[in-house]
């Protein structure tokens, strides 16, 4: 009964927070938070986070709408079972969103969702459909959650991009169309590779250069000079991780 | 004398090279149709077009496939594949953005009397899945790769009818249909 009470006395105080946020803010619920590294390097101890109302950020009023629970539509690897997001793994999301270059904002990215694990484990996240999914480990991987998503975004970015940019792209990191056994089929270059998995597809040969050009630029430069020269003279100077505070 | 003998060996040398260069230069959609898959041999190719950039040999074929880049971006524009006997078995060229054979609807008109059919071809992998069409017709021993919602046609493939027939012909269900009938 006393517990009963207590719960009912939280649940009006967050609401009561909830209407007390400025406009321009929102509530952050109480939730515990595991311990993370950010872009930077800087290591965030594990802690209980109390409820407070937190300024709206850009990555919060861009990606709000976006963040889904639930398993995507038509998602065709129908053994992946949904998960939910916590408020936790919601603010981290903000702040990597935020370190990102707007050029991987894409507008229209349908959701961004929560799913347990994937088909193809350890794969963190996957892209299709204009969706994208984080599986758990995502949250706990090596990478960081910046760069896990700068890769899906990339996929969503190459997506975009018309025809011609996408042969463009293709031709001058050497990817070569070819004809045989009257197929068409996208012949990979034979060397100069960032990850190993970049010779499946133009699209995953670009979503691993994106993500090193912003997180790992000198090894793209070394192994794959004409995608950073692409990726440059496609996006500019201003194409680069932003900081945070 | 010697040197005067140098360098007019000097200049003829640099005068073939031009010639050379200038042929490549020169190619066209109009000159590659008028190569004949089956029929024309690497002697009447490289007559027609020049030297090609890159001469390749497949490894598991061991057919040999002629590379012309395009003289400007230095990138892929038409590669020949040649057959045993050294025959033209494929032509592939890819089309500049702009070019009026980058249309498809141009490219259906312009070759009104094949019978082209449809087949989207979806190509997954663990992270993300690809989709494009290809226009056959058979008859005509003719092929056209098309990419995105504004159909652009990719690459153009004329193609000896005697050239193998694929293998591996399936069909995949795509599996996400608004993202298949375009954005």
């Amino acid at each position: 009964m006393l517990s009963l009470i207590i719960f009912k006395l939280l649940v009006s105080f967050n609401a009561l927070a909830i209407e007390k946020c400025p406009s321009d803010s929102y509530y952050v619920k109480s939730h515990p938070r595991g311990s993370y590294t950010k872009n930077d390097g800087t290591f965030v101890k594990a802690t209980q986070v109390i409820g407070f109302c937190r300024k709206k950020s850009e990555a919060y009023s861009f990606w709000s709408e976006k963040i889904k629970d639930g398993t995507p539509p038509n998602w065709p690897h129908i053994n992946e079972s949904k998960s939910s997001w916590s408020e936790s793994e919601k603010e981290k999301f903000y702040e990597a969103m935020e370190s990102l270059p707007r050029e991987l904002w894409q507008s229209n990215l349908k959701g961004v969702y929560r799913l347990k694990r994937s088909k193809d484990f350890p794969n963190p996240a996957s892209q299709g459909g204009d969706m994208i999914v984080l599986y758990d480990n995502a949250f706990s991987s090596d990478r960081t959650l910046a760069r896990i998503a700068s890769h899906e975004l990339a996929h969503q970015i190459f997506d975009n991009l018309n025809e011609n940019q996408k042969l463009d792209y293709s031709l001058a990191t050497n990817w070569k169309l070819k004809f045989e056994d009257r197929k068409f089929f996208w012949e990979p270059r034979e060397s100069g590779y960032v990850e190993k998995d970049g010779n499946l597809s133009r699209a995953e040969d670009f979503a691993n250069n994106i993500e090193y050009f912003l997180f790992k630029p000198d090894e793209l430069n070394l192994k794959t000079p004409t995608a950073l020269q692409w990726i440059n003279k496609h996006f500019g100077d201003k194409f680069k991780l932003r900081e945070t505070k | 004398m010697r040197l005067t003998n140098l360098v007019i060996l000097f200049l003829v040398i640099h005068m073939i090279g031009c010639q050379a260069k200038r042929i490549n230069n020169q190619i066209s959609f109009e000159k590659v149709q008028q190569l004949l898959p089956g029929n024309d041999t690497q002697e009447v190719v490289s007559r027609k077009l020049g030297s090609p950039t890159q001469k390749e040999l497949n490894k598991s074929s061991q057919l040999e496939t002629w590379l012309y880049d395009d003289q400007k971006s230095g990138y892929q524009r038409l590669t020949i594949t040649f057959s045993e006997n050294k025959k033209i078995l494929s032509i592939l060229w890819l089309p500049h953005s702009g070019e009026p054979e980058a249309d498809l609807e141009f490219i259906k008109g312009k070759f009104s009397q094949n019978s082209f059919t449809q087949k989207t071809i979806v190509s997954e992998n663990p992270h993300t899945i690809e989709k494009s069409i290809n226009y056959t017709s058979e008859k005509h021993g003719m092929s056209l790769l098309v990419e995105g919602a504004k159909e652009t046609v990719v690459g153009i493939a004329f193609y000896d009818k005697s050239m193998r027939a694929p293998t591996n012909d399936e069909t995949k269900t795509p599996p996400f249909t608004d993202y298949l009938i375009g954005k």
